[in-house]
């Protein structure tokens, strides 16, 4: 899939915020590139960032969809969507698909490589206080 | 199990510092006067590995191990990913060929048994000495077209020396910890 055109881009960053927090609600959305977390612009949440780019990078979703996914307020998610958007982190791949509400179960359990979500859950918290 | 995050890269990119700046406990060091010329101000290399250790509560404990950098020592990496939960990659900035640094090191972590599939973190370090643009050394760290974050791992800035950017490193590794263990199904070519 070829990148956002250029056009596009400048008028989803020239849109009115609320305009581009819609635009992107309906859109298929897909990881382009990670920011550089560690040098982000300050209005930019470092660990919603985060959470987003993993979201997306791991697996396309659709906008209004992430903040579901993430267990987090629209309101809080939608905003920093669009600011990754306008940083050009975030793709729009196409007009999205309709989706069941709910995840479809699992295809595999969770790898056993990996720590469990008490484990991720705790790191998180100490991260992020 | 007691898991860990591994940090790997050249001598010199700042591995024991990272571990140091965000550990709890004084950092376990097994360092040895290196017959390689390192950077400016800098003798001893790490031999074995560095450990050092992160209380998360609720009786968790986050280990954060250094492997030796020099490729003679790569019998340690084997010894030391299986248990990691994720990998940092430190490369220096400031190294005559950073991007092949990164090459060797991603292809080096993504080729092992203990490592394949597991989240991955690149932190650029020295980056205010001039090199190659973060863009070249990204090419040299993604494999293939696929877009997953699998493929093209985040690559940030970093000061090794600062707790506040290690602890962003960690911080992108347990965001891609999180979302593969929520959503565990295979990733797909995302092109």
């Amino acid at each position: 899939m070829n990148p956002a055109p250029t056009l596009e881009a400048h008028q989803a960053c020239s849109a009115p915020a609320t305009r581009r927090v819609e635009l992107l609600d309906q859109e298929l959305l897909r990881l382009r590139r990670w920011p550089n977390l560690t040098r982000l612009p300050p209005d930019v949440d470092v660990g919603l960032a985060a959470r987003i780019c993993a979201l997306l990078g791991r697996k396309p979703t659709v906008g209004f969809l992430v903040a579901r996914m993430l267990d987090l307020p629209h309101a809080r998610v939608a905003p920093q969507l669009a600011k990754l958007r306008a940083m050009g982190c975030i793709d729009v791949v196409g007009a999205a698909v309709p989706l069941p509400a709910q995840e479809p179960p699992l295809s595999e359990p969770p790898s056993k490589a990996l720590p469990d979500g008490r484990f991720i859950a705790l790191l998180w918290r100490l991260l992020t206080r | 199990m007691d898991w860990s995050v591994l940090f790997i890269g050249p001598p010199g990119a700042g591995k024991t510092g990272a571990i140091a700046a965000v550990s709890d406990i004084e950092v376990v060091r097994t360092e040895a006067v290196s017959s390689e010329k390192l950077g400016p101000g800098k003798s001893h290399t790490t031999v074995a590995m560095d450990v050092g250790a992160v209380s998360l509560g609720g009786g968790e404990r986050l280990r954060l191990v250094g492997a030796p950098g020099q490729p003679r020592f790569d019998f340690m990496w084997d010894i030391l990913l299986p248990s990691a939960a994720g990998i940092v990659v430190l490369v220096d900035r400031s190294r005559p060929d950073p991007a092949a640094d990164l090459a060797y090191y991603v292809g080096q972590a993504r080729s092992r048994e203990g490592a394949v599939r597991k989240p991955m973190v690149i932190g650029v370090t020295h980056t205010d000495v001039a090199g190659p643009a973060c863009a070249l050394m990204q090419r040299a760290a993604w494999s293939g077209d696929c877009r997953c974050s699998e493929c093209r791992p985040p690559m940030l800035e970093v000061d090794a020396r600062d707790p506040r950017d290690v602890r962003v490193l960690l911080l992108a590794l347990t965001a891609q910890l999180e979302m593969a263990h929520r959503f565990p199904s295979r990733h797909t070519q995302m092109r």
